[in-house]
Parts: structure tokens; sequence; C-alpha cells
């Protein structure tokens, strides 16, 4: 469909909210957006981390007894079964707390994600995806962050909807974060979502005095400076203009607002540790705070370094550190949060799993489903999508593709947001609808893979 | 269709123009803001300021006066044909591109001492004694460890655990030998030193070299002395020290250095001598760019303050469209290794070696911006930088790498799913096996054919066995449940109790020949022995040890320690029979360690090689040790990797190239290709005809000149959908454009397609595009007519999410504006551009505006000359009346609101210009472009 800018500007009477008017549905979205009342804002939380490139899932949960997942079809990656966590109680460093057993077994680089999983409190989803899997990061990566599966050029992200529908950012611009230099895609929307890198340097030059003339609030008045220039917005109908007003104006709000976060003199609860020198820990760190002293409700950050085409590692090495920070991280909230625990999800994706035989150069190539953690007080523990051997074996096991050359997908990841939408934050069905697009068609269509996992 | 139609040349002199940018723009502006009409005056400002943000780095008043003086059309024409516009006179480029590079020459290098060599050394808790560093010093009681020294950055032999808080020097000596034939044949000597932080070198007692280290040339330097300031080291530095010849003797000399740290409690010193007789090769003489950053800097330096701006602009645009990481290129040079299994490059050198790369590979980019697409694909398929980066040096007959097949289709020519699918890629794939780089001389640099790298014989002193061996010849053997004697390891040890079995230990993996079967659970360590003998320890080349591991092991010669791997405890230090390995490793793929530190421990006769095994559990499931000693000969011709002579070069490699199989690409079209399988040399022949296949193909120029499009005109393209937009009947033209001419691909005529469109200057493209960080940076120097070395840019572009030369996906920098506006870059633009007008000249905290000059060269004095000329100069009368308003507020207010007016008598007149000025380029408009 082709698309019809004055239509778009009109109906959203000069909120141009999609700069480029690329897409079909997305004047849908600010339609619906000035019609629906701002909704009640809940306490309920999200953090979500994105592991950028692909995080071969096969080797991160292993399905042990898959005659495929074998020393032949991984020769430097395969994990022996005395080396791998078992999730089946039979380990003893690892009683469960709960009922749960699972015939996967996890790479011992996650074992911090235990002391989740014991209480009860982690959700192990594998086999997610999309059909017609795109082997593109970039593609992949803004399926997943958009949440369609056709429309890579989309620029505003899932998140941001769900954000824009749910939670009220007219009055709470810090309703959201992105901690990262560059905002996440799935955050990406008409109303800028904060993003930093580092809440230290998130500051203009000068002084205090020289600052408030230079954001334009000096005297109370918010006329001025930075304030005065990005606050008017003028109905040009050139592309970004309203999105740059607003960034401008988000940059001025929340750097007052996220003064009180001081990362260097922050302590952890109950035993949780974000060790110096690594840029996932002080993300970590900075979120733990946000969560704790702002009125942030979601927070979206990045782990790179999943492609691993070349010497990925097997105990050792940048595939297994990764993992075991993104474990560190799950089990630091954790405990950290341990307050808000219960209105908290946290969960980890990425844009594809990896190809279930190792290639030659001691790496895996770009594959399809991937493994998502989901962790929370009100999260149902357990392994989703592996139930036994048998189950597993279904379609072929890790080489269950058309071409077996894959792990297929069980369960498309928008019934995944779906359900953390709908279950946790309490979107309905018309909300949702615009969150995902199509969704209420998608699940009519294909039942199976669009049928709730009952993790929450 | 509302546009700023371009103009032919206004004036025949350009005084009108000089004087209507210089004054009547300062002092009329709002009037021209209001006069909407795109004609007259007004309009030709705006039309020049649109052509200079999307072909030129943004305005720079001398720019607006050349465009507005020759008008549009010949502007673009010029720029168009790069070569026309003389650079050799614009000296603020050349003297800051030469700051950038360095001079580098080609040489044959012959050590006198080399790393690794056996040292006399003394702590530097007391004063050595008199004349220690004298050729006749008796140094016996000193200790001998191997070179490098040190501690704490795990580049040192000998490490020195003790010397932190304790000591902050060190003395070292070592005796060579130069024959008289070879001193009267020496040519210029050279000092090749690794060190951190400050030392004294002598020759034959005599200081030859000093850094970092107080007091003149000559003047004794205490053992309680530091150095000046911290040095890291990095790189080696060579140090000339030709004229110093004459101090070596024939016989024996003697090189000693005394090494300082910065302070007692620093946590690192590094001392790495080499000496060196170098020849310098006449001719060779070339420039090469000093570093990353450097290079980095380099491009900025060309946005700011090149004249051929279309040309830089469409080079930053084909790097991007071609990017590479020299990250990644560095850390694969960084594995290199040399003949002798010494690594060929350290960390920094190999880092340095990639900014090469990457510069030829700019450079080209360049050269070809204008030129022929074809040309630039071709290049960038044989590039080292993209060969590494995109894996198709590990692209190899029986494991295909399908990454580059994938992205040269996906990412430079046909776009995402756009005629093609996994099965071409895989085909693809098997086209492009063979294509890798390899190490050459710069006179063979350019032909995939031509020679490279090392030939070698080896001679197996000690075979690894096999299962069939006599027992006579095989290994001896003892399990660790118990220690062996101390001296297990000695020549003289007796070893007749041991076991025996061929060599190949272990178990659990099907690749032993003596399985260790009570192993698991029983023992974690093994000792093995082999004798060998040497007729003539003489006649040894290069001494190593190959072996297959799983998953650690000290190795002995002689019983001296040879190498090292996952051994608990310090080398040197013996390993316990309960040890456990500190890592885990699989074998499966031998490595090879240097031996050559104790080559001179072999005797004539009979030699020992002694090997400690450790496994990294009881319970592992496997071991393995297969070890072989080799005397390694290098035949002539051969180019080592470390050698700082050759280059690393694309080549075309038969044996990794998938000869046998036929490939088809683009099978169910009528672009289908087939491709035999070819061997030998001719292999080559597949991919490039391959890419043929794909430049011919029609995608490509739909996906290229898109790409194109939106750089220089709007982003709304849908690269899915390219036939629909506001911008779909210039595609077509451009598309006609570029099959206009055989070969197809001349960018040049595309370019000029763009830049003399309808589209180009419509209303609807004008100011309708988001500045990247590059653009705000470039532009906001631009207009200011900005200081910058460039070297303190990469920082701040960063900060404001890109990097140039290091970006991780192959994808580049995005194009589309919505990519780049969010809150933190914007935090990052505003305070570059706060700190850039608050920085004077002479500044060394970085970039920096004279605005003393600036603003008494173009007469501004008043709050409303100044407000009116930089808003013509930045926006060209565009700016919102409210914008306007309130700069000059900002511009005659204090902190706290209250008018205070604006004079060059008041001491806050330069400052407030300042901060106002950063105040302006913070506003939303300068985000546009």
């Amino acid at each position: 469909m082709k698309p019809d800018r004055r239509d778009f500007l009109g109906s959203a009477a000069g909120v141009t909210a999609l700069t480029l008017g690329l897409n079909a549905f997305a004047p849908e979205i600010i339609r619906r957006k000035l019609i629906a009342a701002p909704p009640a804002p809940g306490k309920k939380k999200l953090v979500f981390i994105f592991q950028r490139g692909g995080m071969d899932g096969i080797n991160a949960v292993i399905p042990r007894g898959d005659p495929s997942y074998s020393k032949k079809n991984r020769p430097n990656l395969f994990i022996e079964e005395e080396e791998s966590l078992h999730l089946d109680g039979s380990d003893s460093r690892f009683p469960l707390e709960k009922e749960l057993r699972s015939f996967v077994e996890l790479h011992p680089s996650l074992e911090p994600m235990m002391e989740i999983y014991r209480a009860g409190d982690l959700a192990i989803l594998h086999r997610v995806g999309y059909r017609n899997q795109s082997r593109s990061h970039f593609d992949s990566q803004q399926f997943y962050e958009n949440g369609t599966a056709d429309q890579p050029k989309l620029d505003v992200g899932m998140i941001y909807r769900h954000i824009a529908e749910s939670l009220d950012l007219p009055t709470n611009p810090l309703a959201a974060v992105g901690l990262s230099s560059k905002q996440l895609l799935a955050l990406k929307g008409p109303r800028a979502i904060p993003n930093f890198s580092d809440v230290r340097s998130f500051r203009f030059r000068g002084d205090r005095d020289q600052n408030l003339k230079f954001v334009g609030s000096a005297g109370g008045s918010k006329k001025g400076g930075l304030l005065g220039a990005y606050g008017r917005t003028d109905g040009s109908d050139k592309p970004y203009r309203e999105a740059v007003y607003r960034t401008g104006l988000a940059l001025a709000d929340v750097m007052a607002k996220i003064r009180r976060i001081d990362p260097d003199n922050y302590e952890p609860d109950n035993g949780a540790t974000y060790p110096d020198g690594d840029s996932l820990y002080f993300k970590a760190k900075q979120a733990a705070q946000l969560l704790k002293y702002t009125p942030v409700q979601i927070i979206g950050m990045n782990i790179g370094g999943w492609d691993t085409h070349t010497k990925q590692g097997r105990l050792t090495g940048g595939y297994p550190e990764r993992l075991y920070r993104v474990a560190h991280v799950f089990q630091s909230l954790y405990r950290d949060l341990r307050d808000q625990w219960d209105d908290l999800v946290l969960i980890s994706l990425t844009e594809f799993g990896r190809t279930s035989k190792e290639n030659g150069s001691k790496g895996t190539d770009h594959g399809e489903a991937i493994v998502m953690f989901v962790a929370g007080g009100g999260v149902k523990g357990g392994v989703y999508n592996a139930p036994d051997v048998d189950g597993w074996m279904q379609d072929g096991g890790i080489f269950s593709t058309k071409n077996k050359r894959y792990l297929a997908h069980r369960t498309d990841f928008r019934a995944v947001f779906a359900e953390i939408f709908a279950k946790h934050f309490g979107d309905d069905d018309k909300t949702l609808d615009v969150v995902i697009p199509k969704y209420s068609e998608l699940v009519k269509e294909d039942p199976k893979r669009f049928g709730r996992l009952g993790f929450l | 269709m509302k546009t700023l139609a371009p103009d032919g040349p206004r004036g025949s002199g350009g005084s009108r123009w000089r004087l209507v940018v210089s004054l009547a723009l300062a002092c009329a502006v709002s009037a021209m803001a209001r006069a909407g009409p795109l004609d007259g005056d007004a309009a030709a400002l705006r039309r020049a300021g649109h052509l200079l943000n999307r072909a030129a780095f943004g305005p720079t008043l001398a720019e607006l006066e050349r465009v507005l003086e020759s008008g549009t059309t010949a502007w673009i024409e010029q720029q168009l044909h790069p070569e026309s516009i003389d650079e050799s006179s614009n000296d603020a480029l050349n003297r800051r591109i030469a700051r950038l590079m360095e001079r580098v020459v080609a040489s044959e290098d012959r050590h006198l001492v080399r790393r690794g060599e056996i040292w006399r050394y003394r702590k530097g808790n007391g004063a050595p004694p008199r004349r220690w560093n004298a050729r006749d010093f008796d140094d016996a009681d000193w200790s001998a460890g191997q070179s490098g020294f040190g501690y704490g950055d795990e580049d040192d032999r000998t490490v020195l655990e003790d010397m932190r808080g304790e000591y902050g020097s060190i003395f070292i000596r070592r005796s060579f030998d130069v024959p008289a034939e070879r001193l009267a044949a020496l040519n210029d000597l050279v000092l090749r030193i690794r060190y951190d932080d400050g030392f004294v070198a002598f020759l034959n007692g005599v200081e030859v070299a000093r850094r970092n280290i107080a007091g003149k040339p000559g003047t004794p330097v205490s053992h309680r002395a530091f150095a000046m300031e911290p040095h890291e080291a990095e790189g080696f530095e060579e140090i000339d020290i030709t004229s110093r010849k004459s101090l070596l003797r024939p016989g024996g000399n003697v090189v000693a250095l005394q090494v300082h740290n910065r302070s007692l409690d620093s946590s690192d010193l590094t001392a790495i001598p080499e000496l060196v007789d170098r020849k310098v090769i006449p001719g060779t003489e070339r420039l090469e760019i000093k570093g990353l950053e450097e290079l980095k800097a380099l491009a900025h330096i060309h946005a700011v303050y090149s004249r051929r701006q279309l040309q830089n602009v469409l080079a930053l645009f084909w790097e991007n469209h071609f990017t590479t990481d020299a990250r990644k290129v560095a850390s694969y040079l960084d594995e290199l290794k040399n003949s002798d299994a010494s690594d060929a490059l350290s960390e920094a050198e190999a880092v340095k070696l990639a900014a090469r790369l990457e510069h030829r590979e700019f450079e080209f980019f360049r050269e070809h911006a204008l030129g022929n697409f074809g040309d630039l694909l071709r290049a960038s398929a044989r590039s080292p930088t993209m060969l590494i980066y995109l894996d198709n040096v590990l692209n190899v007959l029986g494991n295909a790498n399908e990454n580059y097949a994938r992205e040269i289709l996906e990412l430079h020519t046909f776009g995402a799913d756009n005629g093609y699918d996994q099965v071409d890629i895989e085909q693809l794939s098997k086209c492009f096996t063979g294509w890798g780089v390899a190490k050459c001389t710069l006179e063979t640099a350019a032909d995939p054919h031509g020679p490279h790298g090392v030939q070698v014989v080896d001679s197996v002193l000690v075979a690894p066995g096999d299962r069939t061996e006599a027992s006579a010849a095989n290994w001896r053997y003892f399990k660790g449940t118990r220690s062996p004697p101390s001296d297990w390891a000695e020549p003289g040890f007796d070893d007749a109790r041991w076991m025996s079995g061929p060599g190949g230990f272990g178990y659990g993996d099907d690749d032993d020949a003596t399985v260790l079967d009570d192993m698991r659970q029983r023992y974690t360590t093994v000792y093995l022995r082999k004798t060998f003998r040497v007729a003539d320890p003489g006649k040894l080349k290069s001494l190593m040890l190959r072996i297959d591991f799983d998953d650690g092991f000290v190795a002995y010669l002689n019983g001296h320690e040879a190498a090292r791997v996952n051994a608990p405890g310090k080398p040197g230090e013996p390993v316990g029979h309960r040890a456990r390995a500190t890592a885990n490793h699989e074998a499966g793929e031998p490595e090879t360690f240097n031996l050559d530190v104790v080559r001179d421990r072999v005797v004539a006769g009979e030699n020992v090689l002694a090997i400690h095994v450790l496994n990294v559990s009881p319970t592992s499931s496997d071991l393995s040790s297969t070890a072989s000693l080799i005397d390694r000969e290098t035949l002539p011709g051969s180019i080592e990797n470390g050698d700082p002579n050759g280059v690393i070069a694309f080549r075309f490699l038969p044996e990794a190239h998938n000869a046998t199989e036929a490939k088809t690409l683009f099978r169910d079209s009528k672009h289908r290709i087939e491709l035999d399988g070819r061997a030998g040399t001719r292999g080559l022949e597949e991919a490039e005809r391959a890419i043929e296949r794909i430049l011919e193909h029609p995608s490509t120029p739909i996906f290229v000149c898109s790409k194109l499009i939106q750089r220089l005109v709007g982003d709304e393209i849908d690269f899915r959908h390219p036939d629909e937009g506001p911008w779909a009947d210039l595609l077509d033209r451009c598309v006609e454009a570029w099959s206009s001419t055989e070969p197809k691909g001349d960018i040049r005529r595309v370019v000029k397609t763009i830049l003399t469109s309808p589209e180009f200057w419509s209303e609807r493209a004008y100011r309708a595009k988001v500045k990247d960080p590059f653009e705000y940076v470039s532009s906001t120097l631009r207009a200011l007519d900005g200081e910058t070395s460039g070297l303190d840019l990469p920082e701040s572009l960063a900060s404001m999410g890109m990097e140039l030369f290091t970006r991780e996906d192959p994808d580049g920098w995005p194009e589309v504006g919505s990519e780049w506006v969010d809150t933190s870059s914007f935090q990052s633009r505003i305070v570059f551009a706060q700190a850039l007008t608050e920085r004077g000249p002479g500044s060394n905290e970085g970039s920096a505006w004279d605005a003393r000059r600036f603003l008494e060269r173009h007469g501004l004095e008043s709050a409303d000359d100044i407000v009116g000329f930089f808003e013509s100069l930045f926006f060209q009368g565009t700016l919102r009346d409210s914008d306007r308003q309130l700069v000059k507020t900002f511009l005659t207010t204090d902190a706290a609101n209250r008018p205070v007016p604006l004079s060059r008598e008041r001491s806050d007149y330069l400052r407030r210009v300042r901060n106002t000025l950063g105040y302006m380029l913070s506003l939303p408009d300068w985000h546009f472009q």
C-alpha cells in the first residue's frame, strides 16, 4: 500500500508521529492513540536484554537425548553430560524448591540462573521464532523489535507501542528508558523514550546557572533556552521535525529527573553484585537504581557479540563468557529487586538461533528458533516447548526445519510478548492488536504457534 | 512541484556576491526568511545552502560564496570532476594530513640481539657496582633470564614478581659476538625496544639512548630514579644509533640497560630490547597512516578542509557501503604466526597494520568515488580488510563460510531478499572458496597468484610415533599417581623402569596411540620422556614443539622448561603430580611453540624431550598429548608474516578452492549462470564471473541508486518497494543513467542525474534529512571555520553513537534520520557544540574556535549583527522567528534572564558570544540538512 501523507497528517492532527509514513498500519496506531484515553499508570515493570548477533540456543539449553546433539555434529562445541547443569533435580547442588523437571540441560555458564530456576521463577522458552525466518541480522532484529515478521522498515518499536498504549508517556516521559548510546528500535517511536548508556555523563556543560539558562528553566520559566526552542512545535510537515522537538524536550526533562542516580555510590541489596569494568553489568546496575528510585517501568539494553561464526568457545571463550554475564545480570536483578520482584518481568531475546551443526570454523552460522529466558515473581518456572525427549523429537529435534539444518520454532515470539503484555500489564485484546499488528488474525490463522505458553 | 531550481552563474565578478553574503545577508536576514517565494537573493542563498548540505559536509562562508558566484550548475560540474579542483595549495588540509602520516622504509634486518635471549639481570634494590655496564664487567653472579623483563602486563618472559612496591629499577646486560667480517659489513644500527616506563641504554659502557629519564645524555642515573611520566609498552620503538656503531668491536660486546618504573606501586614494567643491523632498501620510502585513530581523524580532516567536497561525501558513502571493522581485521592479524611459531605481530602492531589496510581501501574509494561501481565492488571483494571482515579467509573447500556471499548480495549489490535466495548464497560461497590473504612483497602484492608466505623444510627430531613402532623407539611414561623423582625431566634420569608406548597419550577421544584407560578418576597428570640424538647442534635452524593437547602441559628440553600451557604456577616452577590444568583445551588442531629459547641447551649426542601432561579435572572425559619436535629451515624467497617490509594482500589459493563442484546462480531466472568447477589458478575466475553477473543483474543498479538517492535527496525509500514513494521517477532516471554507459555503473552520471533533478531541488527534499553524527560534527566545524587536528573527533563521534572504520555490523551506519534522533546522541551533540564554541585558539583540549578573529574578520559586533550573520550562515534565513528571538534573548540576558547589554568593552563579551553560538548550534534546526 502506498503511503498517503496527507491523510496521515490529517488524522493525526499535527502529531506527525511516524516520520517516514512508509508502512501501512502506522496511521492506524496514531489514530487509536488519539482516541484512547491514557490508561492509568500501573506499577508493573519489564526489563529486556537483547542479545545482538544471534545467540546459539542449542548450546545454552541443551536437548540432551536428541541423538543429533552429538560430538559428531558439534565436535568443538559439544557439552558433556557431566559438564552441564541438570534441571531435573538430580544435581545435589541445585535442589529444587518447586517441582520442575525437564530433560534439557543448561550450559554450565548459566549457573547463576539456577538460583531463580530453583525458586520456580525462571521460565525457559525454547523454540521461539516466526515463520519464514530471515537470516539477516538486520531484518530479523527489526522483526523481533517491531513485532512483525515481514515489515523490516517499520520504525516504531513493539515495546514502544505497548508503552504508548498502556503507560502514560505524556505525563511521565520517564516511563521507559533505553540503556544504550543509540536507542533500541523496540523503544523507538514518536514520543522520544530517553536513552543513555551512562547516567553520569548525561549532562550539559557549564555550572548550575549556565545550565538553567541553557536548558531554559531559569526563573521557573520554560520558554527560553532549549525548552523554548524544542517546545515550540510549528506544525511543519517536514520529516522528523516532531521527533526532533520531542527528543529535545525529553532530553531536558529527563536530565533533571535522573540527577539522583549515582552508580558510583550504589549499594545493591541482598548480595547482588555488578562488577566494575563490564558494560552490561554497568547497565544492569543503572537499571536497578532506575527501577528503585524513579518512575521507570520499562528498560531495554543490549549485549552484543553473539554472532559466533568462528571460535564460539565451548566451556571457555566468548560465548560462554557472554552467557555467564547474562545469567549474572538475571541473578543480580533477582536479588537486588526482591522488593518489587512480583511486579517485574525480566526477559532475554535474540534475533535468531544458530545452525544445529557446527561450521568449519569452530563456530555456528545463522539459524532459526531462539531461546528466551523469562524471570519474575509472577512467572511460572519451568522449561517450555521441551517437555520430554519424545516430544522434542517429534519433528526431528535440532534438525527439524524443512531443509534439516536448523531447529524449527514452535511458538511465535509475538505470542510470548502478547502473554507478557496481556497477563503482566493487563493489555486488552484491542490494545494487543495495536501493539502487535494483526495479532488476533494471526492467532486465528495459526492457533498452535500463536497460542500462549502459560508461563505467566 | 515547488522547486528550488538550479541556477546559472550570478553576476560577473565575485565582489557582488561576496558583498551580499558578508553584509547584506547579515543585516537583512529576517526579510529574506520571510521572502517565501523561491526566487531572488533569498532563494539563491537557500539553494546554495541546500547544495552544500547534501553534496558537501555543510556550508562554510567561503563555499557559500563560491556557489553564489558560479551558480549551482557550475559548482556541481566542478565537484563532479574533483581533479579540476587544485588541492596542492590547500595548506589547511595538507599540513593536517601530514601530521597523521609517517614515513616508512623497507629494510633488511639482521638481529645482533633478539628478544627471548638470555640476559643477566640485577634488581635495583641497591646501587649496582661501578662499571656494571662495561664490556669486561664480570656478571657471573647476576641472575639469568630471558628478555623481556618486567611484570604486570603479561608480555614478560622473566617476571619480576617482587618488584612492585619493593624496587623501582632493574639492570640488565647481554653479551653478544660480532665477528670482524660482520662488523665491517654492518649497516645501520637500531635499538628496537618495547618499554614501560623509561630506560637508559649502553653499548660497551657508553650511553647510546635514553627515554623518559631525567638528566642530560651521559649523566649517571641512580637506581632510585623514577621515569618522568608513564609510558605504556605498546609497539616497539626504533631508535637509530648508527652514529654509535664505532663503539662495537670485533668479538665480544655488551648491550646493557637500566630500566626504571614510573613509581614504586606502578602496576607494570616492561623492557624488551633488541639490537638490529639494518640495511635500508633504497627507493622504498612511502607514507603510511600512523594508526587507527589517525585514520578516523583523516576522514574528518577531508570532510572539514577539503575543497573536493562531493568526492569526499561519496568516498565516505562507499566506505560505509562496503563497511569493514578494523578491530576484527586486527584480531585476525594478531593471531598470525611466523614460520618459527613465534607471534608475527604484537597487538599494537596488528592494530596499526589493520589501520593501514583500511587506509589503502579508503583511499581507493576516494579515488574512485565518482568512477565505476564495478571497480569498487571488485576492489572491495579483493580487499584484505573485506576478506578478513566477512570471513572469506575462512571460506575454504569443504568448509564454506557464507558470510561474504550473503552480504555481497544483501548489502553491496541486490538489497535484502531482492532476487536471490539461500541456495544462491550457498552456491556463491562455494565460488569464493580459496579467496584469502597472504603475506607477500610489495612488488608482487597485486598478483593474486604471486608468491607469498614461507616455504619451509621440517626435520623431525622427535616423531609423535605410531601404533606399530617398535618399543625401542617408543616414549617412556609415568602415571601421576605419585610423584616421580625431581630430576625426572633431566637427560641423566634413568627411565628404564617407566612404562613405554607409542606417542599419542591419553584417553576418551579415540585419538590416542597409548590409551591410559585407568586415568579417569585416578590421576590427573602423566609424565612423558623421549630421547633423541642430534649430531651437530650448531646446525639446528629453528627448534619447535608441535603438540596436539588436552588440556595442558609443561615441556622440558634436557630439563629446562621450554613451553607451558594451562599449567598452574609460574613459568619455571615445577608442577605437582596432583595438579590440574587451569583451563579446558580440546585437542584436534596441533599448536606449534617456538623453542629457540632452549636451543642452546641441545647437546651433541643424546638429548631428552620431557612433557608433563595435565588434565583439567579427574572426571574429564578425555586427555591427549601427541607431540613432535621439529627443526625448521626457512627457504630463501620466503616472507614471514611478521616481516615489516611486506604487505598482507589478496591471494587466490587453489588448494582451498572448491574446483570439483559446478555451481549455479539465480537458477530460475533469466540471469541464471552456471560456473563449472575450474582447477588450479583458474578457479579464481568462478567468483570473478559471478561478480560480473551480479553487476549485470537489474537488482544492482536499483539498490545502489536507491541508496545514493537516500543519501543525497531524501530518506523516503522502501528498499523492498523501490518503485513506490516520491523518488521513484528519479530512481528510474538514475538506473537509466547507470545503464547508459559501457561498462555500466558510471557513478558520476548517476550523481549528476540526482543533483540536477527536480526532486533534489524540490521543497520536499529541502532540509528534510537529519544529519548523522559525522555530518553534524563536520558541518559545525565548517560553519565556524573551526580548528581541529581531527584527533579528538572520533571520541565525540562515538558518544553520538557512530564510529568510523570499526562498525561491528556489515550494514554500515544508517542513513535514515530516525536512527539518529534520540536523547543520548542529542545530548552528545549539544555538549560537542558547547565545547567547541567554548575553546579558544591554542586550546589543548581539542577542536577549537577562534571567536575573536572570526568576529573581527567579518566586522561583527552588535547582537543584531551577530545573530543575523550566523543565522544566514547556519540556516540560510530559514530559522523560525521564535528561535531567532530566543537566540537574541540568550545573547542579551544573564543567567537569571535579566537584560545585559552586549558590548565589546565588557569582559563577558566573548564568553557570551561563545555560549550563544553553542546554543545556536543546539537548536532543533541544526540537526537538519
